[in-house]
């Protein structure tokens, strides 16, 4: 990306932070912005399956290119902020939501992550050009921040656990 | 002149019969909430489309959440359990993949 379009992105970003901070303060969750590297990160707990205590979770995104891209949303470990697969996310429970957005293979499927493109190797390859995120009907939408936030959330509060372990960490 | 058949009666207290409930809503795309009332036999759904394209959504499936609870579209406010005066959020339950 060119120094002027990571300008516009920032810009985007700038305009959107006061709505996902207000969301965070109220619901308690972790959310920092680093507006240089375009780079977001959100923690937050969720039911563990096991023993009733909360388990953590990170949900990292890569800004770049926001709008003209959706953000690149990865949940990974939180304790070393590495890509973990199926680890990473929470194993949702059917309840509300009609489908989850927690696939399997640990990746975020939804319209409104770039990574679930299948040109960039996620598993999606029925959405279109990644570029038409904004116009993909029919399965979630959520078109700001604050609201892949508020999914993210949502699902995770209505999980029961990690899908996989987390791995053990290197001595 | 009162007699039996005419003496005054304790007055019925009056049926709470407010159709209307006014609520706070609350959207994580805007960081200040909205107010909005409405008829309270109108369903969640009906309602959450209505606040959702005051803030701005473009499409998707609204509903409520009150109390941390994500609420039925098909349910009536009433039946949902939303009373007057509560804090609702906006939130999309379009599928996942």
């Amino acid at each position: 990306m060119t120094d002027r379009e990571d300008e516009i992105t920032r810009a985007f970003i700038e305009a959107e932070l006061p709505a996902v901070e207000e969301f965070c303060r109220r619901h308690g969750l972790g959310w920092t912005c680093d507006l240089e590297r375009l780079r977001a990160e959100l923690t937050l707990q969720g039911p563990d399956a096991q023993d009733g205590t909360m388990a953590d979770y990170l949900a990292t995104a890569d800004l770049t290119g926001y709008r003209t891209l959706p953000p690149w949303w990865r949940m990974v470990d939180p304790r070393t902020k590495s890509e973990i697969g199926p680890a990473g996310p929470p194993n949702p429970t059917r309840t509300t939501f009609t489908s989850s957005i927690f696939h399997g293979s640990g990746v975020l499927c939804a319209p409104w992550n770039r990574g679930a493109y299948k040109q960039l190797g996620g598993p999606h390859d029925n959405w279109g050009d990644v570029t038409g995120w904004e116009q993909v009907r029919g399965t979630t939408i959520a078109l700001t921040l604050g609201e892949m936030v508020d999914r993210i959330y949502r699902e995770t509060q209505e999980s029961r656990g990690r899908m996989g372990p987390l791995p053990e960490l290197a001595r | 002149m009162a007699d039996a058949t005419t003496a005054a009666r304790p007055e019925k207290p009056e049926k709470d019969d407010k159709q209307d409930i006014t609520v706070t809503v609350f959207a994580p795309r805007e960081p200040e909430p909205k107010t909005f009332s409405w008829n309270k036999h109108r369903t969640v759904g009906e309602t959450a489309a209505e606040a959702a394209a005051d803030f701005k959504y473009a499409a998707g499936t609204p509903t409520f959440v009150k109390d941390g609870k994500i609420l039925d579209r098909s349910k009536q406010l009433v039946a949902a359990g939303v009373r007057d005066g509560d804090q609702l959020e906006l939130t999309d339950v379009g599928g996942g993949v």
